[in-house]
Formats: structure tokens, C-alpha cells, sequence
């Protein structure tokens, strides 16, 4: 098995140079390959999937009849990131998670960085996850954002850029720690040899962080993940972390307001819960505040969160800040909460609700990315040189209506790292979403993150609803692959 | 600190597949029965069907029972929701949807299980050939999965909900055997005694995996004897009362031995069955005994509901 005639194109590769050379980071993973023999990368592939199968790692396809279950594909060729590359970005995101935690904080209380004129007031008004609700209110130390997966591309020159901040319920971590293991089964010696930094604590660090954030004066909290069931396409994700941090997994209609607590119902009555992590949307959360016929919150959640008696996380409200408008200006947030120039770059961003930017956007269709502001999952999403004439003009009827709800972006030339295809390897377009935990007064970032792959040729877009796959994402700190003592 | 929820959900697991691996034992020892038939005219398939109770249902789907449609609503059918393939799925499905609470292993297990059996033939000779297989199979993943629970549970409340569900669902299974053999396969009381019904006897005695026991044990077959083991036996594992003391226990531990209303109707029932001999079974008529019994059974069920699923909400249970 080996990389002859592997192109990385006008591309940044992830382990290969423009020269075709392995990078240093790589060279022990692409020997370890060539040395393997035809056909047995390909049965290592398929015996990995296999046993996301039989764990049950797989989704429910919506609309597709009974039985239709998928594995997220899985890519067996890791992706590469050499360590002191890495430490910039993780200070990088470090910064600007506090930065947006600050944001998010000050736009419930007093709006300094309004009145100072930094960021206009309609950015907060317009937005759609500002809640009104959590004016004046102060989640335990100060934390809105527990869990950030920010969403990181590189360019051609193999620059990091930051292309959105996913506030909400970010997923996908699950699946770092699934292919991790998947992974270390197949390389264990180079795996070891290049020493790659550990992810396997992360369900520790998480139940610490929550354990932080529980209201005052509990010694051990209960906690809970709150799941919309299983038929959610996360399901997997939502059982796999309650199970490995040892939280409480339950539905909307497992917990009750007794009029100070949330609790759970459980055969030996009714028990508090003192934090929860949900992984349902505000919008969910409380029929009594919001949307009436949900049931997947619980009635009563947000008075108990205004009164301090459960911490939710994500903080309700926080969805403000995730947003493609707000994400524009975090570059101006970081400099004036923290008084640093950002360590990583935003993609530059135009915001179509500026009149100069609405128009060279209509006159760059075919050369621009064009977003909504709000959606996630790669919905809603124009990407200009790949769309026909009909859709472009389509999309710009759209953008004319409602301009506030647009962004527009280059197109990127985004980097590439080979996947296996059949016999031989071919590039495809990755990007990178790291997860980073909040404490207040630091943050702990996964080494790495979640690599997601176009696997279609060409394809731009890695979004696993849209055919996109996943990559096991090494962190190493020995990529000469030094005799370790 | 065990929801109710997934009490219920462990609960209704464990019943599923106690439930698909009695009906695979049940469909076996049959097979194996009517094929000692001398002529098709006396092979018996109806009494299968009354096994689950469910004959309305399949006399409306399918008519007049025989070998082929009997093994297809029993194994392959996925509307009916007590055929074996249904009840894995369901199993798996349950048991999908609480991963964080089953161990891995465990996990790996019915879900596979739940794939096993296809929900459609469409060759009628699919079937011959694999009802043996899937049978045999189905009972022994189900014996594994058992086998897992007590290996790798600890000794919570999720495990006392998996055993009370394991042995509830045994207990009333056993029960409607005993009542088809009794009232269905020899509907004359003159063939008692016959050579038949020394054979269907002993087909019963094989589908509990107790023929062995029962020859070394008490030697020749007669219906006292049999009752007495089926019944009343406290050292077998699919005896009725052997079943029902092992889900009182269970009861006890997730209550930490609080005694509570399924407990008391439990436990009477127990009494109840320690001070009968055999032949008080048969001079009660054994119609009425199991009628009693099942009844009992059932307020078990709907005692277990209200006590630790749903407080308040009165249901029809089981």
C-alpha cells in the first residue's frame, strides 16, 4: 500500500508538502501504511466499521423506512496536527471563548461594549437566540458557554481560520473518542511512537467542569443529561456521554418543577437534579416560557434556572452569540473584553444587512459562500461557484428579503488530507471542530477535535447530515518519532 | 438512583426476550412432535397459538392454523408484536434507547439479537430449514444474555428490574403451557393416560429443558408428578413457584425489603401455592387454578406499574 500518485492539487495537505514529501508530523503514519500490504488498510477499514455496528454506533436515516441505520463513515488515514502548530490554536480558542463568555454576559447585564460603541445595538436585537428572559441573570461563575465546538479551516498557506463558533448544543465529540479508540487498535505502534496527546479524559474533565458550575453549596451534585430521546440523531452521542461521565440520561417527561427543584422521577420517588447538561434547544426547554407544545423540556426548568436552583448548560440565552452576524465581531470582543489582538482569524465576513456589502455580495454570487446566520448543519447554505445560474438567482430573491439573516464569505480553498478510496488514496476537503470546556476562569480544549471530510469528490461540504465523514485527529508531540524513553 | 422509566424500559426488555425464547422453545418441542405424528390429520397447531393468547388475532390473519402459517405469525410476522422477530426488535429497540444503562457487552448482544430473525420469508422453504436454527439460537442468546446480566450487573435496582420482568414474564408463560396442554391437546378425559398423552407430556417437560431432571429425578411420567415439578417445584428455574419467589426477592431488594403493595400480592400468591399439593391442583380443576393464578399475576403487573413507574396514572398493565 503506498501513496504513489497521491496529488495534493493546489491544495494545503494535512500530511503531505506541495512537494509530495510526508510532513514530519506524518512520516511515521504514512511508513507505518506503506509497509502494510495491499487490501489490509481496506479490511482494517471495514473491520472498524463493523464495530461501530455492532456497538450500535449508527443513526436513524429520517424518511427512509424501518430498518435504515447508518454509521457516520469513518476514514481510517488519521489526520495529523503537530503540536506546537497545535498550542497556538488551543491559546487561540481559549481567548476567544472567554472573549464571547464575556460577550454574552455583558449583553444580559449592562451592554458596555454598546455604549462604547464597539458593536451596534441591533446585533443582539436581531439576533435569534437573544432571550429577553435571562436579562440581569448570573449562571454560577459566570459561565454561559460550558461547551463551545468552534469550527476551524485552514487555506491554502495551511492558516487556521475560524469559521463559526457552534454555542448551542455542539456535537460530534462522541465521535473523537470512538475513532480514537477505533484507532489505537490499528496503529498502536506508531500511535505510541509519536506520542499523541490523550483525548480518552475527556468525559473526566467535562463532569468536572459541570461539577464546577453546580449551584452553590452542593457537595456532590447530581447530574443529568437531558436527551430528546431516541429518535434524535445524537441519541448516541447523548447515552455514550451520560455513560461515560456516570450522569443521569433522561427525557423531558422524566423530570418535574416541585415548585423549587427540578427532579427527576425516579422507583424511589422524586430526587433533585443540580445541574444538566441538555442537548435540547432553548426554544424546547420550558413550555411554560417557551414553545407551549414541547415536550421535551420540562415545565417550571426556567424559573428553577432563574432562582439558581439547577444550572443548565449551555446557559440559556447563550444561542446569542451563535450567530453569523455576532461571530463578525468577535475579533472586535477580544480586543475589548481582554485587551489582545485575536490569535486566530475570522474568515472575512460580509454582513449583508450593510448596504455596500449587500451589493457586492448579489455581484460576487458565483464567487462567494453564501450563509444564514442562524441555521447550523450546512443548511440553507449557497456555495456560489458550485451552484447553477438558477439557483443563484434564486438564492439572491432570498437575500434581498432578508438581508440581516446573511453573511457572505470566499469562497475558501479549504486544505485536504488523503482518504482511502477503494485501492489507493485520493484528497478531500477537511476542517476541524475542537471542543472547549469553560470553566470561568479557564477552559480545557480537546487536543485535536473532530475531523470532518467531504467525501465526495470535490465537495466542499463535511457536514455528516450531507454526506461528510470522520477522521480520527492526532495531536503529536514527537512527530520525528524520537526513541521514546 | 434508577428512573422510572428505565426501570420500566429494563423491565419490558427482559420480558421481551424471556417472552421470544419461551415461544422459540415452545415452537421447537411442537416441530418436533407433530413430526412424530403418524399422518398430518393429527398434527396440532392450534394449541401454539393458544399459548400466547392470541388466537383472534390469528385466525383473523391467517384462518385455520397449520404448520406453515403457525411458525410464520409465531417466528417471522413484524405486525404482530409477540412473534419472536418482533419481540427481539422491540427488545433492541428498548434497549437502544437506554445504552448508557446496559453494560456494553450486554448491549452488543441484543442488538444483534434483535437482527437475527428477518421479518419476512418469501420462500416457504426458508423456513423449514431455519425455524430449527433460529429456535435453538434464540433460546441459547437468550440463556447468554441471562448469563450477562447476572456476570456483569451490579446488584442495584436495574438488576432486580431485569430479573422481576425475567421471571414475571417465565412464571406466566409456564403457566399457559401447562393450561393448553391440559385443555387443548386432550380435550377427552378418556385419552388420559394414552400413549399420546405420555408424549405430549413429555414434549412439555423438553420445551422447559426439564425431560433430564424429571426421568433421573421421579423415573416414569404421570401428570402428578409433572405438575409437581411445573408447579410447585422450588429448585427448578422455570417452575411457576420457583418463579414467582425469585421475583418477590427482587421486589424486596429494589425496595431495599420495604414491603409494598405488589409485594403483598406477591407474596400471598407464593403462600398460596406452598400450602397446594398436585392433587389439590387437580381437584380444583386445573382450568380454575390457572385462571386464579393469572389473575393474580396480572395485579402483580399493574401493582409493579403504580408503585414505580407511574405513581399516579392508573393503567390497564400488562
Amino acid at each position: 500500500m503506498n501513496f504513489e500518485g497521491y496529488e495534493t492539487d493546489i491544495f494545503f495537505d494535512e500530511l503531505f508538502d506541495n512537494q509530495g514529501q510526508a510532513r514530519d508530523s506524518a512520516s511515521l503514519l504514512v511508513n507505518a501504511i506503506e509497509s502494510l500490504s495491499d487490501g489490509d488498510l481496506q479490511s482494517r477499514q471495514d473491520a472498524s466499521e463493523r464495530t461501530m455496528h455492532s456497538m450500535g454506533i449508527t443513526f436513524n436515516v429520517y424518511g427512509s423506512g424501518e430498518g435504515t441505520e447508518r454509521t457516520i463513515p469513518f476514514d481510517i488515514v488519521p489526520r495529523i496536527i503537530d503540536g506546537n502548530e497545535w498550542d497556538v490554536v488551543e491559546a487561540g480558542l481559549k481567548q476567544r471563548i472567554k472573549a464571547v463568555n464575556r460577550f454574552i454576559d455583558d449583553i444580559y447585564h449592562d451592554r458596555k461594549i454598546i455604549a462604547d460603541g464597539v458593536v451596534p445595538e441591533w446585533l443582539f436585537t436581531s439576533s435569534k437566540g437573544y432571550l429577553p428572559q435571562c436579562q440581569g441573570l448570573n449562571p454560577p461563575k459566570g459561565v454561559w458557554a460550558h461547551v463551545t465546538g468552534t469550527d476551524l479551516v485552514r487555506d491554502e498557506a495551511g492558516t487556521f481560520f475560524v469559521l463559526e463558533d457552534n454555542l448551542r448544543v455542539p456535537s460530534g465529540v462522541s465521535y473523537v473518542l470512538l475513532n480514537r479508540t477505533l484507532m489505537k487498535r490499528n496503529f498502536p505502534e506508531v500511535f505510541h511512537q509519536s506520542q499523541v496527546r490523550r483525548v480518552v479524559d475527556y468525559p473526566d474533565q467535562f463532569m468536572k467542569m459541570l461539577h464546577h458550575v453546580a449551584p452553590e453549596g452542593i457537595e456532590r451534585p447530581t447530574v443529568a443529561v437531558l436527551t430528546p430521546g431516541v429518535y434524535n440523531s445524537a441519541y448516541f452521542e447523548h447515552a455514550f456521554l451520560a455513560q461515560q461521565m456516570g450522569a443521569l440520561l433522561v427525557e423531558g417527561h422524566d423530570l418535574v418543577y416541585d415548585g423549587k427543584y427540578i427532579c427527576a422521577r425516579t422507583v424511589g420517588g422524586l430526587v433533585r437534579i443540580d445541574v444538566i447538561y441538555r442537548r435540547i434547544d432553548d426554544e424546547f426547554l420550558d413550555p411554560d416560557v417557551f414553545q407551549e407544545d414541547s415536550y421535551l423540556g420540562c415545565r417550571g426548568m426556567m424559573k428553577a434556572f432563574r432562582e439558581g436552583t439547577v444550572t443548565l448548560a449551555n446557559a440559556p440565552g447563550t444561542g446569542v452569540a451563535d450567530d453569523k452576524v455576532v461571530y463578525a465581531f468577535v475579533p472586535q470582543m477580544i480586543k475589548y473584553y481582554l485587551g489582545e489582538e485575536a490569535l486566530l482569524p475570522n474568515v472575512p465576513t460580509h454582513l449583508c444587512c450593510e448596504k455596500e456589502a449587500l451589493e457586492y455580495t448579489l455581484d460576487n454570487l458565483d464567487k462567494l459562500v453564501v450563509k444564514p446566520a442562524s441555521e447550523s448543519g450546512g443548511y440553507g447554505m449557497l456555495i456560489g461557484p458550485k451552484a447553477s445560474q438558477k439557483e443563484r438567482d434564486d438564492f439572491a430573491k432570498d437575500l434581498r428579503a432578508d438581508p440581516r439573516n446573511y453573511i457572505s464569505q470566499p469562497t475558501l480553498a479549504l486544505s485536504r488530507a488523503p482518504v482511502l478510496v477503494d485501492d489507493h488514496f485520493e484528497g478531500r476537503h477537511v476542517d476541524l471542530r475542537p471542543f472547549i470546556l469553560h470553566r470561568g476562569e479557564d477552559s480545557y480544549v480537546l487536543p485535536g477535535g473532530l475531523t470532518r471530510v467531504a467525501l465526495k469528490k470535490g465537495s466542499l461540504v463535511v457536514n455528516s447530515s450531507q454526506g461528510g465523514g470522520t477522521k480520527d485527529t492526532w495531536v503529536v508531540d514527537n512527530p520525528a518519532g524520537m526513541e521514546v524513553v | 438512583m434508577l428512573l422510572s422509566r428505565v426501570a420500566d424500559n429494563i423491565f419490558w426488555m427482559s420480558r421481551y426476550i424471556e417472552r421470544a425464547s419461551n415461544t422459540a422453545r415452545f415452537l421447537e418441542v411442537s416441530y418436533h412432535l407433530n413430526l412424530d405424528q403418524q399422518s398430518r390429520d393429527e398434527e396440532q397447531w392450534a394449541p401454539l397459538v393458544e399459548i400466547t393468547g392470541d388466537m383472534k388475532l390469528f385466525k383473523a390473519r391467517y384462518g385455520q392454523p397449520n404448520r406453515d402459517n403457525v411458525m410464520h405469525f409465531l417466528m417471522f410476522n413484524p405486525e404482530y408484536p409477540n412473534s419472536i422477530a418482533s419481540g427481539l426488535r422491540i427488545a433492541r429497540t428498548i434497549a437502544k434507547g437506554m445504552r448508557e444503562t446496559v453494560p456494553s457487552e450486554m448491549f452488543e448482544r441484543i442488538n444483534a439479537l434483535g437482527k437475527l430473525v428477518p421479518s419476512a420469508t418469501k420462500e416457504k422453504a426458508f423456513f423449514h430449514k431455519r425455524v430449527f436454527e433460529l429456535c435453538r439460537e434464540v433460546k441459547q442468546e437468550a440463556i447468554m444474555i441471562s448469563g450477562m446480566a447476572s456476570e456483569l450487573i451490579e446488584r442495584g435496582q436495574g438488576y432486580h428490574f431485569w430479573r422481576l420482568g425475567q421471571f414475571l414474564e417465565r412464571a406466566d408463560k409456564t403457566s399457559r403451557l401447562l393450561h393448553v396442554k391440559y385443555f387443548y391437546l386432550l380435550p377427552h378425559l378418556t385419552d388420559v393416560g394414552t400413549p399420546l398423552d405420555d408424549l405430549q407430556w413429555s414434549a412439555l417437560l423438553e420445551s422447559l429443558d426439564l425431560k433430564e431432571t424429571y426421568i433421573r429425578t421421579k423415573g416414569l411420567i404421570t401428570p402428578e408428578n409433572v405438575i409437581e415439578m411445573i408447579v410447585l417445584d422450588r429448585g427448578f428455574p422455570r417452575s411457576i413457584l420457583f418463579c414467582l419467589k425469585t421475583a418477590l426477592d427482587s421486589l424486596y431488594r429494589i425496595t431495599h425489603d420495604k414491603p409494598e403493595q405488589p409485594h403483598e400480592i406477591l407474596a400471598d400468591l407464593c403462600d398460596a401455592l406452598e400450602g397446594m399439593s398436585p392433587k389439590d391442583i387437580i381437584d380444583k380443576g386445573m382450568n380454575e387454578f390457572i385462571d386464579e393464578l393469572q389473575l393474580s399475576i396480572n395485579e402483580v403487573n399493574n401493582a409493579i406499574h403504580i408503585q414505580f413507574i407511574s405513581p399516579k396514572a392508573v393503567t390497564a398493565g400488562a
